[in-house]
């Protein structure tokens, strides 16, 4: 009883967990899927009850666990409200895509306060069918065929303090852009929300 | 076993033929005897040791060398005849060595005889090709003033020909004389042949008119014969006339007869008159009869209109009894007794009319302001009657709550007397059993509890009269509001005598209610506007939303300044700073190997000291510029200048007259203003030392005495051209007068 009770529970850790969590498998693929980085680099790995591709590349992974590690401090503070994967051309530096994750915190959840009822199960539910309509949107989305970069934005609270190695930017807007909604998910503390927009092709 | 035996036989035999051929004469035996001695030893060596079948096998030996000897002997014979016929065919074949070798030396013998003759030939063809070559040298020279003659005959021949050409001018000239003179001749024939043309033609034309004339003859000729036959004509004719007249005197006669009748002629003619004069008089009286006819139709419509009218005449001087007796009635009728008795009586009577009536409608306007007075009384009562009906209301379900209270109160009431009775029942059957003591006690709380209920009956009591109260009160509101509806439908009722404020207070509500309906249409529409308004709005900001928008005053955008993006750019400036550097050297290296044509022995040193000294070459651009600023600035002083010299050789020239050109250095050229030809001008020199030199001109030379005078006495060169300016001025001023 102890053990199915405990992982029905979601405390606050726990959904900062998951949802970090998502962030990492998403935008893997959303690299993946978009050709960012060559497919080669990716290795297979069973997730959600999909086989999700995530990178190798050290330098990547240096780099999202980094940006992760403090957008799950953001996450426990609820002070992050969106996290936007942006897709730039190189050359012309012109935003392509933007993959938001609009993120909605319940704030009257504490620390140490009560755990949610919510099964993992069904989050991971959630989840899947996320990431399955992320890697179903390549079949509207219009081929990116330029080299192209991405960036992760993180939208916080006004008085968060930026810390070293970080810097303040702008949105990012795309200036003709189409824009899709796709599926939520919710941990009863987090509610994500996932969007893409991308530039109008004439 | 026997072959080896034959086989050294043959061997063996072959070395004894060849022993034999090689020493026939000196060793033919000895050999044999030394075979011999050979077989000798070697049978007295083994003798010893044989026995007898020994002995008998050598007597079979010997039996059988003896035969052999026998065979070998015959067969030595054999050999020797051939060895004989050998020597025969040797000696032969000798005799025929010798034969060729005289044969050969003869052919050599002969061979070397034709050397010799060829040798001697070859010595002669040598003679002869010196020889040749000596003729060609000579044929050459002879060639060589051949060939100068021929040139020379060449010359002469050219001569000839440009002596020949010359002629055939000569003649070609003369021909085309000749021509000339032919073509004059010609044309004069052609004249004259023209001439002659003329003259056939005049002579035709005389021809013709002679044709003309033997023509007219000949119709002259035609017309004589036509005459006479006229005459003959004119003869018949005169015989008919001679008949006719022979026919008239008959005539004459038959004429008198009739002029007896012509006399009655006129006479009939007279008639003829009159009753053409009669007919026209019936024509007149007919057509009189036709007019006559119409008029008596229209004269038949005037009199059916005339009737009519009449009978019009009639129905109006009915009328008119009819209206004078109304107009009696009128005049007479009058409702104040007034007599009408003309139209401005009746105006004025109208006037007074009109006035009642405004009278009327002010009175009816005072009402109609009452009306609406009480309209708005109307208004306020049944505004205080709805605020009643909602007291009412309200009371309506206080007293319903009351009455519930006092319903829950009662059946409280009826548990507590249950209670009660049960108590009393309890203390009555305690007071049966127990002491008096509790007895007292029981009956101590009995009493307590029948004032408890005492205090609960009274409270009771009270509500029911509140209720019976508030009862009161909405019946009496009932009342009223009964009251006021009545009121309110029998003042609908009474609207037609004289309450006339009631409906008109209705009618005010219902329009303030179709105002207030339209008001609440317009506010209904309002409220759909704005929540679609709002649709839009929240449809737009989910858009921005989607979009990526925030609100900057509360969130703020970060990210790792060491993201992919910036990564790649920074890779990317850095490819392009690198490729730039390289395309540098590159074509630094390029211009270097198209300087020195590919052979530089140090071409990377030299790239990198020229990739050093970039500045260089920036310093060349800024020098360059430089220089074109300069150029510029020379370029606009040069202007100015000459600007300013054009305008001071123009003032010049007006000042002094003389227009000042510079030839060449030191080469001045003056022009007066009063030339009389652009040719006319002095040439002044300035020499090394400053003086000045006039040079001479054809203009100049014309003018020697003034020269003489101004230049040579005087030496002033000022003098000279003014005295020239004068001069010339004169002249033209003369030419002018």
């Amino acid at each position: 009883m102890a053990a199915t009770s405990s992982q029905n529970a979601i405390t606050l850790k726990g959904s900062t967990e998951i949802v970090s969590e998502f962030f990492w498998y998403g935008i893997n693929s959303i690299l993946y899927q978009r050709g960012i980085y060559p497919p080669e680099d990716f290795t297979r790995v069973q997730q959600y009850g999909l086989t999700l591709l995530v990178s190798s590349d050290d330098a990547l992974k240096n780099y999202l666990n980094e940006v992760l590690s403090h957008v799950k401090k953001w996450l426990l503070s609820m002070t992050v409200k969106k996290l936007v994967v942006v897709i730039k051309d190189i050359d012309t530096n012109e935003v392509m895509e933007r993959w938001q994750f609009d993120v909605e915190c319940d704030k009257t959840v504490l620390e140490e306060s009560k755990p949610r009822e919510k099964s993992v199960k069904d989050i991971n539910k959630e989840i899947c069918s996320v990431i399955r309509q992320i890697t179903a949107s390549v079949t509207f989305l219009p081929l990116l065929e330029s080299a192209c970069a991405f960036d992760l934005l993180v939208y916080t609270d006004k008085d968060v303090e930026v810390p070293s190695s970080w810097g303040e930017d702008g949105p990012h807007f795309i200036a003709n852009s189409e824009e899709v909604r796709l599926r939520s998910f919710s941990t009863s503390i987090h509610k994500l929300d996932t969007m893409v927009a991308y530039k109008k092709t004439d | 076993m026997d072959t080896p035996e034959d086989n050294t036989a043959v061997i063996r035999m072959k070395r004894d033929f060849d022993s034999f051929l090689s020493n026939t004469s000196r060793q033919g035996l000895p050999r044999f005897d030394l075979d011999r001695s050979l077989d000798m030893s070697l049978n007295q060596s083994s003798q010893s040791a044989l026995s007898i079948k020994v002995l008998l096998d050598r007597e079979k030996e010997g039996r059988l060398k003896d035969a052999e000897m026998a065979a070998s002997k015959s067969k030595i014979l054999q050999l020797q005849s051939e060895v004989d016929h050998m020597r025969t065919s040797c000696k032969r074949a000798k005799i025929e060595m010798d034969l060729n070798v005289g044969n050969m030396k003869g052919d050599r013998e002969r061979e070397e005889e034709m050397m010799k003759e060829l040798k001697a030939k070859l010595k002669y063809m040598s003679d002869k090709e010196k020889n040749l070559k000596e003729e060609l040298e000579a044929c050459r020279g002879e060639l060589k003033q051949k060939n100068a003659e021929f040139e020379a005959k060449m010359l002469a021949q050219q001569k000839e020909k440009v002596q020949k050409q010359q002629m055939l001018q000569q003649l070609r000239d003369s021909s085309k004389t000749k021509i000339f003179e032919l073509q004059n001749d010609l044309m004069k024939c052609q004249t004259e042949t023209q001439q002659a043309k003329v003259e056939v033609e005049q002579t035709s034309e005389q021809l013709q008119l002679q044709l003309k004339r033997s023509a007219d003859l000949s119709l002259e000729l035609k017309e004589l014969e036509e005459y006479r036959n006229t005459a003959q004509q004119a003869e018949h004719k005169i015989k008919m006339l001679e008949q006719q007249v022979s026919r008239m005197s008959e005539d004459a006669i038959m004429t008198q007869a009739m002029k007896s009748q012509i006399i009655s002629l006129p006479a009939l003619e007279k008639e003829v008159r009159k009753l053409r004069e009669e007919n026209e008089y019936l024509r007149g009286t007919n057509e009189n009869n036709l007019l006559l006819k119409e008029q008596a139709e229209s004269m038949k419509k005037k009199l059916e209109r005339l009737e009519q009218r009449t009978e019009e005449f009639a129905k109006m001087e009915v009328e008119n009894t009819e209206m004078k007796h109304r107009l009696e009635k009128w005049e007479s009728v009058d409702s104040d007794g007034v007599r009408i008795q003309n139209p401005t009586q009746m105006s004025q009577r109208i006037a007074h009319l009109q006035e009642m009536n405004a009278v009327l409608l002010e009175k009816q306007g005072e009402l109609q302001s009452s009306f609406h007075l009480e309209e708005e009384n109307g208004r306020c009562l049944q505004y205080k009657y709805e605020i009643l009906q909602k007291q009412h209301d309200q009371d309506k379900i206080r007293s319903q709550h009351l009455m519930e209270q006092l319903k829950r109160f009662q059946r409280k009431l009826l548990l507590f007397s249950k209670e009660r009775d049960g108590y009393k029942q309890i203390i009555d059957s305690y007071e049966s059993e127990l002491t008096s003591n509790i007895g007292s006690l029981t009956t101590s709380r009995v009493q307590h509890l029948e004032g408890v209920i005492d205090g609960y009956r009274k409270q009771a009591e009270t509500l029911e009269a509140t209720i019976s109260k508030l009862t009161q009160k909405l019946t009496d509101y009932k009342m009223q509001g009964s009251h006021k509806d009545t009121s309110s439908s029998s003042s609908l009722s009474t609207d037609g005598n004289g309450v006339v404020p009631r409906s008109h207070m209705d009618n005010t509500d219902q329009k303030i209610i179709l105002q207030l309906r339209e008001r609440i249409e317009t506010l209904e529409k309002q409220l759909e506007k704005t929540e679609e308004e709002k649709y839009i709005l929240e449809s737009r900001m989910e858009q921005r939303h989607l979009q990526g928008d925030f609100d900057p005053t509360k969130t703020k955008v970060l990210h790792f300044s060491m993201n992919p993006v910036a990564l790649a750019q920074a890779k990317k400036k850095e490819i392009i700073t690198e490729l730039t550097e390289e395309n540098e050297k590159l074509k630094h290296r390029l211009k270097l190997l198209e300087e020195s044509e590919g052979k530089v022995d140090d071409l990377t040193m030299q790239v990198e000291q020229k990739m050093e000294e970039p500045c260089s070459s920036k310093e060349i651009d800024g020098l360059k510029e430089q220089l074109s600023r300069e150029e510029t600035k020379n370029k606009r002083l040069m202007e100015v200048f000459k600007k300013t010299s054009q305008e001071f050789r123009e003032v010049c020239y007006q000042l002094t007259g003389y227009k000042i050109d510079i030839l060449s250095s030191n080469q001045y050229k003056l022009t007066s203003m009063y030339a009389e030809s652009p040719e006319d001008f002095f040439l002044f020199q300035q020499s090394s030392s400053g003086e000045v030199q006039m040079l001479g001109t054809d203009f100049s030379n014309t003018l020697e005495e003034a020269i003489e005078l101004y230049l040579a006495k005087q030496d002033s060169i000022p003098a000279f051209l003014s005295s020239i300016t004068l001069n010339l001025f004169s002249r033209q001023t003369m030419m002018i007068g």
